[in-house]
């Protein structure tokens, strides 16, 4: 009877296959083929089976090992049979002309090419499918079926590879729309760049000494290809100019806009009054280099476009309705009714509110209240939707559904914050509003003042020369250029930015708030002791038998020792044993036989708030070994919070826990008592984050959106409940909060080059007005300055930009 | 000098066609996925090297 105590650190590895960081323990840990005493990681299934094909024989017999190793589906293949309804295909997925259906899949935990070549291998595994077609920036795959072919058969196909699959409503009108935009934007910059050159070439003849009459043909026809750059290329910097004179304000569009008619029709006043004064080419150059810089910019932001499929996503899911004449049934959540009794097994999510008229179980409300321990509810209690239903089937009586849920109505509250949220002026917009009354305030004077004392001809001359060259390009270009190279870089990164001014806010703040669980904490249980009573050589034989009981059972506790016995005693487990009178006690545990053995797996003190709970397996009534289980801290979260210190940042600890839990937490990732706020709930935490001002909130699940929303950056962390991804403006879709030094750095950095190029700019701008005020400066000696000064701030934000990607990422 | 009122139109009639098969090509959606078709061809390599193994 030698007590034995293993505990083991969490770490970091590298998935074997596609060289993906992987936090181990991890349940895709296997032993590695060439040499059993090393253990090798991956961070998909799909990643292993790759790794799998190429290290053994074939793929068949791939599927073979796969069906033969447990082939533990993740669910059953009877959840997707709603997806060959009748009433389910004619809505969502019609007949073509061909005679085929196509739909498309959310896939989660697609990860790399490994995952792309075994999902498009589909119409090689099932007959029935003419096409698989993966998105992976988005994590799409687009199936088309034949007439044989089964939504559900592909579902499960899927879901037994490891990538759960969401059903996407057919495409929505807004994603038609963005579909639409994003094409007509492409047109634009395309025509633009096509148009331009032409006039460049004609420009550069004038230039080089063509005159009389083959120079005036160059010119009409320079005249001609502008009429489609300034018409439909630059669209929308007219739209964005009407807008922003409609509502009172300056943009940095209404100059650009000003600029080009004005000076599109000074060149054709030119072109027919005889003079020469024309320059078509900077100006399509002009509107060419600006499109190409927004679209440029609006890329680097789609990469987080997946975010907003997850609206879609919410009405994706099936659930099980009881008829009234007890015939069970599968349905879309949005079709439930008040009074319809729903069946919700263990694993499952409420999809509605409502109250339990049969049977009695443990649930999971942590989206709702934060609570991270299981509640017991039973029969008259009420449940939420979003929460979890961990421990055995129940029958619940609707109440509300949709948007009249709890978190419906949350989720309506926080859309409302956001849209009332104080528009940050952003520094940018700021400057350019001055910049840009001086300029007007200039040009009207200059033409007034030429006007008065030469012609009509001068003062337009002079004053569309000043407009052009002291167009806002550090504003206009350099601008957006900076924040999308660091944009682009953080979304490589793992960092999704969703709109551009978060980036300033990011670099303004002065304290950041943490949230506990799941985010410096993994927001699982997880085993932190093994202590077995019995001989190690007796204790192998119970291995498989524990595994197997742990393995039935949804609950936290079981799932912690399923995924340790997987880690530890892989060599001892057999997927083939069989439980036989299992059984699940609310609150209290399982139990099973197992061949001659009679199996519980308990609680030993159910101290609830004790950072670490105790439970405990045991054989013929026999304790054979105590399990400690804690929610574990993140490897890397205590260096993280030393970095940040560094950054003179106040760092603040925020979780609904009770004192004891965020104390000892806390100290680990080495925070102060003062700096550890407990037993806050999700009002108060929104006050308190409200009340820092510049704050940075990191956090996941519905108890935290409100205060992503209070706080002036919100940032989501992935393992996190979709709903948060939809209030926050930065999604870090790595675990834990290791991109967060990156972030802000990556972002006080950014904010310094484009305060160095307004600063380039300006002074700029300051010599070249006084230059065409004296008459220095004519059109054309101002279509080569624009361009020169253009480059000048590119050139200092690529160098600037490039510099922080080598010295930070 | 004179064949330019000629071939300069014949060249921009050129170049409009490059932009109408731009336009097309854009509109028929060959831009819309940038970042899966770097990686599919890729895998395909891969996969013929399993099949003749």
């Amino acid at each position: 009877m030698v007590p034995k105590q293993r505990h083991f650190q969490s770490s970091l590895k590298l998935c074997a296959h596609c060289q993906l960081e992987v936090v181990v323990p991890s349940y895709l840990t296997v032993a590695d083929d060439n040499d059993q005493s090393k253990e090798i990681v991956f961070c998909c299934n799909g990643c292993r089976a790759v790794y799998q094909i190429l290290h053994q024989e074939g793929m068949e017999r791939y599927y073979q090992l796969k069906e033969a190793g447990g082939g533990q589906a993740y669910v059953s293949a009877d959840n997707y049979l709603f997806l060959d309804s009748e009433q389910f295909l004619e809505q969502s997925a019609p007949l073509n002309n061909q005679g085929e259906r196509e739909l498309s899949f959310y896939l989660q935990g697609v990860h790399c090419v490994a995952c792309l070549w075994l999902i498009e291998q589909l119409p090689k595994v099932d007959n029935g499918v003419v096409l698989s077609q993966l998105n992976m920036g988005q994590g799409v795959v687009r199936v088309r079926i034949s007439r044989d072919g089964l939504f559900s058969k592909v579902a499960t196909t899927l879901d037994r590879w490891g990538y759960r699959p969401f059903v996407l409503s057919s495409e929505g009108q807004l994603e038609k729309l963005q579909k639409r935009e994003d094409r007509q934007d492409l047109i634009r910059v395309g025509l633009a760049a096509g148009c331009a050159a032409n006039i460049m070439l004609f420009a550069i003849a004038i230039y080089g000494g063509a005159a009389g009459d083959l120079g005036r043909y160059f010119e009409w026809l320079s005249l001609l290809l502008s009429i489609p750059v300034l018409t439909y290329s630059a669209a929308p910097f007219y739209r964005s100019a009407w807008g922003s004179l409609q509502s009172g304000t300056i943009s940095i569009d209404l100059p650009i806009a000003i600029a080009l008619v004005v000076g599109w029709i000074s060149g054709l006043w030119q072109l027919l009054s005889g003079g020469h004064h024309i320059y078509f080419d900077s100006l399509t150059i002009l509107v060419f280099l600006l499109l190409t810089s927004r679209l440029l910019l609006k890329r680097a932001q789609q990469r987080g476009m997946k975010l907003s499929l997850f609206n879609t996503l919410f009405g994706g899911g099936h659930i099980r309705k009881e008829g009234p004449n007890g015939a069970v049934e599968e349905v879309l959540p949005s079709s439930l009714l008040i009074g319809d009794v729903m069946l919700v097994a263990a694993g499952e999510q409420f999809a509605a509110d409502g109250v339990i008229i049969d049977g009695s179980t443990l649930i999971n409300n942590s989206m709702l209240s934060g609570e991270s321990c299981p509640v017991k509810v039973g029969k008259g209690e009420m449940v939420y939707s979003a929460a979890l239903n961990l421990d055995s089937e129940i029958k619940v009586k609707v109440t509300a559904s949709g948007e009249q849920t709890r978190v419906g109505q949350v989720l309506q509250e926080i859309e409302q914050g956001l849209n009332q949220r104080a528009p940050i002026t952003k520094a940018v917009d700021r400057l350019a509003h001055y910049f840009l009354l001086v300029l007007f305030s200039l040009a009207t004077l200059t033409f007034i003042f030429f006007l008065w004392r030469d012609d009509l001809a001068t003062a337009l001359l002079r004053s569309v020369t000043l407009i052009i060259v002291s167009c806002p390009c550090a504003l206009g270009l350099a601008t957006p250029l900076a924040l999308t190279r660091t944009i682009s870089k953080l979304a490589a990164e793992g960092i999704i930015v969703r709109r551009e001014e978060v980036l300033e806010r990011t670099s303004q703040i002065q304290e950041i708030f943490l949230d506990k669980t799941g985010t410096i904490t993994y927001g699982v249980m997880q085993v932190v002791g093994w202590e077995e009573s019995v001989p190690s050589t007796q204790m192998q034989e119970y291995y498989a038998a524990v595994y197997m009981v742990a393995k039935r059972s949804n609950h936290p506790v079981s799932q912690a020792i399923t995924s340790y016995l997987e880690e530890h005693y892989h060599q001892w487990l057999d997927g083939r044993l069989m439980v036989e009178e299992f059984s699940e006690q609310p609150g209290e545990g399982s139990q099973g036989r197992v061949g001659e053995y009679q199996l519980a797996i308990g609680r030993i003190d159910a101290l609830s708030g004790a950072a670490l709970s105790r439970s405990g397996v045991s054989i013929d009534g026999k304790m054979i070994v105590e399990i400690g289980l804690t929610d574990q801290l993140r490897p890397d979260s205590t260096k993280i919070v030393s970095q940040l210190r560094q950054l003179d940042l106040k760092i603040r600890l925020l979780t609904g826990d009770n004192r004891e839990v965020a104390s000892t937490i806390g100290q680990k990732v080495g925070l102060t008592e003062d700096e550890i706020y407990s037993e806050v709930g999700p009002e108060r935490k929104g006050e308190i984050v409200e009340g820092s001002g510049a704050g940075l909130m990191v956090g996941d699940g519905a108890n935290d959106a409100l205060a992503l929303t209070k706080a002036s950056v919100g940032v989501a962390v992935k393992g996190s409940v979709e709903m948060g991804m939809n209030v926050c403006d930065l999604y870090f879709t790595r675990d834990g909060i290791r991109p967060l030094y990156r972030l802000i750095v990556a972002a006080q950095e950014t904010m310094r080059i484009i305060y160095r190029n307004l600063a380039i700019s300006i002074l700029y701008n300051l010599v070249v007005v006084v230059l065409t005020l004296q008459g220095v400066l004519n059109p054309l000696l101002a279509a080569i300055l624009m361009p020169i000064s253009s480059l000048t701030v590119l050139l200092s934000t690529i160098w600037g930009t490039g510099k922080l990607r080598r010295e930070i990422f | 000098m004179e064949v330019l009122y000629l071939l300069v139109p014949f060249a921009l009639l050129l170049g409009g066609f490059f932009i109408a098969g731009f336009i097309w090509s854009v509109k028929s959606g060959h831009y819309d996925d940038l970042e899966t078709p770097a990686h599919r061809i890729l895998i395909d390599e891969q996969e013929e090297e399993i099949e003749n193994d």
